[in-house]
């Protein structure tokens, strides 16, 4: 494993840390308790063997040097310059480098968080202490960090879908016609004819035209959120019933266009995620009504994961498909 | 403190002119050799050892480089230590010249560019996806700052570069001086770095030789001695923020071993990724007290022709950083200024940029910056004849 590659690891699990809220955690040496910044394999202060382990440390610390960078600036953050930048002491001792506010100067107290920005990745941001400073839901909002969409096109669910996510908040255009480019997208592949989740006899011309018009829409929807890819964070959420992940007896029509499904969606994420395309699989089970689904669904577009289960049986498969993917699909047939 | 260098000199400094960035740089480390051994009169033939230091030759190593030349090489290397791979490699090819492993090793740094930087940053090392080095350079600017520096001190830095660098054939602005006004007005990077503070990144290539000095003398080659070298890289991992580097921890035994006071310097060439890089160098290298930088940056022009030449070429920010070869652009500078050999021969006749009776140079580097400091230090002091014309010709830059 290279440097680059334990960093990058490392990064991961902060993603994770900033997706759960809460404390700061950040690696640290079980042996001598140096915080090991950015992550490393072993402790460069004690030279101990053993990786150093991701726990909470104090949050607090104090302002070393704060810039404002106006230069070259990444997707989340294309239409705020500039964006301000500081390496900050922790009382934990370690120096980071974090996003923070631009009323912050040397020698300010500040705490530090991991938050998810719009793109979906961890930063690190220093929010000043105290009374008179910006809250963290400022320092959020100047950074930019706020996920939520404004604009959602959906394909392929009913007005009632639509309705319920506007009483929430974003606008919702049916396949993207009528509104502005939009930030985000739901497409719902199981609701897509020909497809009828749990149809018997599909024939297997049925399941290859269902195929295609799922890639086209996964297709259409991709190529509708790369108008806006450059301006700022798009978010692709694909819809599919969670028997994508298992068959159930006697439900091969259904289960195979799901599994096809499954598949076409991770291929969009391959080709989509290197341009800036944040594509999510989110598994939903029959008894989510549409309420709770508009509901989950606009959590989907802050969360961070790409793969996300709606609904107890959802949530339940995709934990055992997680642990032992075989095992599942011996124990839905009825195997085990 | 090491034993001293006897016997092993520096020669044949060589720089390519800034070149067409589709060449490969393959190609560009075959020139500059070429042109190394052109400048000596020797042949290829001669070489038996080689360092070759670039980001840019892929997964190619110098074993593949040596043999894609036709080299047959008792010593193979490349330092890969960013600004410092150049002190690193002369520093270890002078041990084994000295040794008689091997007998003449050409020192090559050569990159194309712009090269890109290695997607090595999610977002926590390079929080909005900037250019990494120039917010952790802006970060470090503002804590000297903080300790009395001013933006006209940096400017000082970058004014005389730009004066150094003019008319030179292989600088990139080597068109004249620029005015304080447009430094000051320039647009901002990470504040307080403007678009000059930071080099431009060019495809080029630097180098020289590293031989016995009987067979300098005998191919009749000007040669500069080392006095002293050293390399300390990651030091003062526990800094807050960087104010110094490997060099201020062994500077005491660094003087020491070149048998020279601070103050003997005639030139110092720094390796400038921003000016308080250079102004940190300074310091470290004892020519000022820590802190005092910014007080002797005021106190000196730092030009060619007044008092401390700095980067009598340009230095980075003038004339272009080619990659990793941007410290080699440093020592191959120095080498030239120390033997009198700071002229080109150009279309329009001779054009010389040789700082009068410069016989002793500093070269120092610290690069290689990481998540929040450079990593990477290196220095040496080489002495040379100088021009010999001037101030009572020939006279050696004996070590006190």
């Amino acid at each position: 494993m290279t440097v680059q590659e334990a960093r990058r690891e490392g990064l991961g699990t902060l993603d994770l840390v900033a997706a759960r809220g809460g404390g700061l955690q950040l690696p640290t040496c079980d042996h001598c308790g140096e915080i090991a910044w950015p992550p490393r394999l072993v402790c460069g202060r004690c030279h101990s063997l053993d990786t150093p382990r991701w726990c909470e440390v104090g949050p607090g610390g104090r302002i070393e040097a704060m810039t404002l960078v106006h230069a070259a600036l990444g997707r989340a953050h294309v239409d705020r310059p500039p964006v301000p930048v500081a390496i900050v002491h922790l009382d934990f001792g370690a120096e980071i480098i974090a996003l923070t506010h631009a009323n912050v100067t040397y020698g300010d107290r500040v705490d530090v968080f991991a938050e998810l920005d719009r793109t979906g990745r961890a930063v690190l941001v220093a929010v000043p202490r105290g009374m008179g400073h910006p809250s963290v839901a400022e320092v959020r909002e100047s950074l930019g960090l706020s996920m939520s969409v404004r604009e959602i096109a959906l394909f392929g669910g009913g007005s009632r879908l639509a309705d319920a996510i506007e009483r929430i908040g974003p606008r919702v255009s049916i396949s993207g016609r009528g509104g502005e480019a939009p930030d985000g997208v739901v497409v719902m592949l199981p609701t897509l004819d020909p497809i009828d989740a749990g149809a018997r006899d599909m024939r297997f011309g049925d399941l290859l035209l269902a195929t295609e018009r799922m890639a086209d829409h996964l297709r259409t929807a991709a190529t509708l959120l790369m108008e806006r890819v450059a301006q700022e964070p798009v978010t692709l959420v694909a819809v599919l019933p969670d028997r994508a992940l298992c068959p159930a007896p006697n439900d091969s029509g259904g289960a195979a266009a799901a599994a096809a499904a499954f598949s076409l969606v991770s291929a969009t994420r391959q080709r989509w995620r290197p341009e800036g395309l944040r594509v999510v699989t989110a598994l939903v089970d029959d008894t989510v009504d549409t309420v709770t689904l508009a509901g989950a669904l606009l959590d989907v577009f802050e969360a961070t994961s790409d793969y996300v289960a709606i609904g107890p049986r959802a949530a339940a498969t995709f934990e055992s498909w997680r642990n032992d993917p075989m095992r599942l699909e011996r124990e839905s047939m009825g195997y085990l | 403190m090491s034993a001293a260098y006897d016997g092993v000199v520096l020669a044949a400094p060589f720089s390519l002119k800034p070149h067409r960035s589709e060449a490969p740089t393959l190609r560009l480390v075959a020139e500059v050799i070429a042109g190394v051994l052109d400048t000596a009169g020797l042949r290829h033939g001669q070489l038996d050892g080689l360092s070759v230091t670039s980001g840019t030759t892929g997964a190619e190593t110098a074993l593949g480089i040596a043999d894609h030349l036709g080299l047959s090489c008792r010593y193979l290397d490349g330092p890969v230590l960013d600004g410092a791979s150049a002190i690193a490699a002369a520093r270890r090819a002078a041990r084994l010249v000295a040794a008689g492993d091997v007998d003449m090793v050409a020192v090559i740094g050569a990159d194309r560019g712009p090269v890109a930087a290695p997607p090595v940053s999610p977002q926590t090392f390079d929080p909005v996806a900037a250019d990494r080095e120039t917010i952790v350079l802006a970060l470090i600017t503002q804590a000297m700052m903080r300790r009395g520096a001013t933006r006209e001190d940096f400017a000082r830095l970058c004014l005389a570069q730009r004066t150094n660098a003019h008319r030179l054939p292989f600088a990139l602005h080597n068109d004249g001086p620029m005015a304080l006004e447009d430094y000051l007005d320039a647009s901002v990077l990470a504040a307080p770095l403007v678009v000059h503070d930071r080099p431009t990144p060019i495809s080029g290539g630097e180098g020289f030789l590293v031989l016995r000095e009987v067979d300098a003398v005998a191919a009749r080659l000007p040669f500069a001695r080392i006095l002293a070298a050293t390399e300390r890289h990651n030091a003062y991992r526990f800094d807050d923020l960087q104010f110094r580097g490997g060099l201020a921890r062994d500077a005491e035994t660094f003087w020491l071993e070149a048998g020279i006071e601070p103050d003997a310097i005639d030139i110092v060439e720094t390796n400038d990724e921003c000016p308080a890089f250079s102004i940190m160098q300074f310091e470290d290298a004892g020519l000022c007290l820590k802190g005092e930088g910014p007080a002797f940056v005021r106190a000196h022009t730092l030009t060619r022709d007044g008092s401390l030449a700095h980067n009598t070429s340009g230095g980075l920010l003038a004339a272009g950083r080619p990659g990793a070869a941007g410290g080699h652009l440093a020592l191959v500078e120095a080498i030239r200024q120390v033997t009198g050999s700071a002229f080109a021969d150009t279309a329009e006749g001779r054009v010389s940029w040789q700082v009068a009776g410069a016989r002793v140079g500093l070269v120092s580097a610290l690069g290689g910056v990481a998540y929040d400091r450079g990593l990477a230090s290196a220095a040496m002091v080489i002495a040379g004849d100088g021009a010999g014309d001037v101030d009572g010709a020939g006279a050696q830059g004996e070590p006190a």
